[in-house]
């Protein structure tokens, strides 16, 4: 694939200048974000800050007003979700999608077959191919190998959370982008996500909306804080922490009320 | 206890066809939030296409085959063509498919004018027989309606239920947005959805067409009935569209032998208590 060589050296994702708008409210605006291969970012914000408006832009669920955004050096700001998906990106949302009668095999199965792009064959869910083995091998990774016949809806929030980074596992993906995948878990339940977080594979980007601090620092290399539609502040989770506009409308904002 | 029988069958009879007509109509529903209201149109299309193919060839299994895929192919049309241009704006689809539907029956009133048919039934079909146990006598065509129905539900529930492509298609009826994010061609898929859901209407219409009589109206008519049986049994579950129908039916037919004046309010009476209890039908499943 010679057209590829330069994309080695391309950063994951580029945002330049991109703004959400929803009728007069712009959710977010003039954010300018560079993800390098393979780095873990975390987006901090208090409630309404937009995070979620950017990452609907970055993967294609609505479109952007404004701006430019670039995948491993390729422009995608006007491409689809599924297109976007082929390039190796993947999301998981806020509140936990998740087929409801499905088995956690089946979903897992339906990930890695719509993805492989092979939905078409009409057989018995219960045939064995290397799908389906694929899929067993994520519940592995995800933590929910011991749940595999079971609904989705039966499951823990927390193997809820589990499972959806199991399907964004699925077909090697390069840049995940997790929406608060720590959101309304138990105490318990946090260092098990925290270290399926930390043993995602290294050359995997992922950038991460989280509101608990700790998860965020624990598993980011760096820090973008949104504040009201825009960059507040970037840098190392030491520079945030010491940032005194960070303390002023997050961290300070969060304990004051 | 012989017209306790005679309406129970026919109730049953009737349960059939509102199964074969809704189950398409459920799916539909189910899947892309599309409440087609040219469903009854395509069941009428179903019908008189198989009308015809039965006059011409005199093969009453051609003409249920022809019927289904012919409304089918309009399904497929319909979806690919006009409603899918419209995705995820419902009111948008729902009007512009009443449209539709006018634009059909006024097409098909040109074509086969305002007169009612009925299908030639096979020999094997015709007349009718003594059922052991019961001993009442009923028609053949009628006891062969309940079995297609039969046939019809079990299959539908093996698609949907054991096959891969029916745990696309529940997967769809649970999230949408999910599905696509996992690279599913989700407009193709509406389309075969749309077109299996017309050849279901299109069958039903040819064995609407034999079992009892189509004509202009016909449509309305069970297109009504579709959304009543959806509305009971829950939006997407062939079960729903299976237990809406069979109260449906019964309801109805027990209303007409037993209390002729107030024969229809039963079957509201009905959809009001099931929207009072239990909104998202018998057996559908609540919005998240």
């Amino acid at each position: 694939m010679p057209v590829n060589h330069l994309h080695n050296t391309a950063n994951a994702l580029e945002v330049r200048g991109i703004g959400k708008r929803f009728g007069g409210f712009w959710a977010v605006q003039d954010i300018d974000l560079t993800v390098r291969p393979g780095e873990r970012r975390a987006i901090l914000g208090p409630n309404g800050a937009g995070k979620t408006s950017l990452f609907n832009v970055l993967t294609g669920d609505t479109s952007a007003t404004t701006g430019q955004i670039t995948l491993f050096g390729d422009s995608v700001t006007r491409e689809p979700i599924n297109k976007r998906i082929q390039r190796g990106l993947r999301r998981t949302y806020q509140h936990a999608h998740l087929f409801n009668g499905l088995t956690v095999r089946d979903t897992l199965f339906l990930a890695v077959a719509g993805l492989r792009g092979s939905w078409r064959q009409v057989l018995p869910l219960r045939a064995t191919d290397a799908r389906l083995a694929e899929s067993e091998r994520l519940a592995e990774i995800a933590g929910v190998a011991d749940v595999l016949d079971r609904e989705t809806s039966e499951l823990s929030h927390g193997q809820r959370r589990q499972l959806e980074i199991g399907i964004a596992l699925a077909e090697n993906p390069k840049i995940l982008l997790l929406d608060e995948p720590a959101a309304g878990l138990s105490p318990a339940e946090r260092p098990k996500l925290s270290a399926l977080l930390m043993s995602l594979p290294k050359d995997v980007t992922v950038v991460l909306i989280e509101h608990d601090m700790d998860i965020a620092l624990q598993t980011s290399e760096s820090v973008s804080v949104l504040y009201n539609g825009r960059m507040l502040a970037e840098g190392s989770p030491d520079d945030i922490m010491r940032n005194e506009d960070v303390h002023r409308v997050y961290i300070g904002g969060a304990h004051g009320h | 206890m012989t017209l306790f029988l005679i309406v129970t069958l026919n109730g049953l009879t009737l349960a059939a066809l509102y199964f074969l007509a809704a189950s398409g109509f459920s799916l539909i529903f189910g899947l892309m939030r599309t409440v087609n209201m040219a469903h009854g149109a395509l069941l009428l299309l179903g019908g008189y296409v198989g009308y015809s193919i039965v006059d011409v060839t005199g093969s009453w299994g051609l003409g249920v085959i022809g019927g289904g895929l012919a409304a089918g192919l309009a399904g497929a049309i319909v979806q690919a063509g006009i409603l899918g241009w419209m995705q995820g704006d419902e009111l948008r689809q729902t009007l512009a498919s009443i449209a539709i539907s006018i634009i059909m029956a006024d097409l098909m009133l040109w074509y086969w004018g305002g007169l009612t048919y009925q299908v030639e039934l096979p020999d094997a079909l015709a007349g009718g027989q003594r059922l052991p146990v019961l001993g009442v006598g009923y028609a053949n065509i009628r006891l062969a309606l309940m079995g297609f129905a039969l046939v019809v539900g079990i299959g539908l529930w093996f698609l949907i239920q054991r096959t891969r492509f029916g745990a696309v298609i529940r997967a769809g009826v649970d999230d949408q947005d999910m599905l696509r994010a996992l690279g599913y061609p989700i407009n193709r898929i509406f389309v075969v959805v749309f077109a299996l859901g017309g050849m279901l209407a299109g069958m039903a219409g040819v064995v609407a067409a034999s079992a009892l009589s189509i004509a202009p109206g016909t449509d309305l008519q069970f297109l009504l009935s579709s959304l009543v049986v959806v509305i009971v049994g829950g939006m997407g579950s062939i079960g729903g569209a299976a237990l809406g129908a069979l109260l449906v039916g019964l309801a109805e037919q027990y209303g007409l032998a037993y209390a002729p004046t107030y024969g229809v309010v039963f079957t509201f009476a009905i959809m009001v208590l099931v929207l009072a209890v239990r909104p998202q039908g018998l057996l559908g499943k609540a919005e998240q």
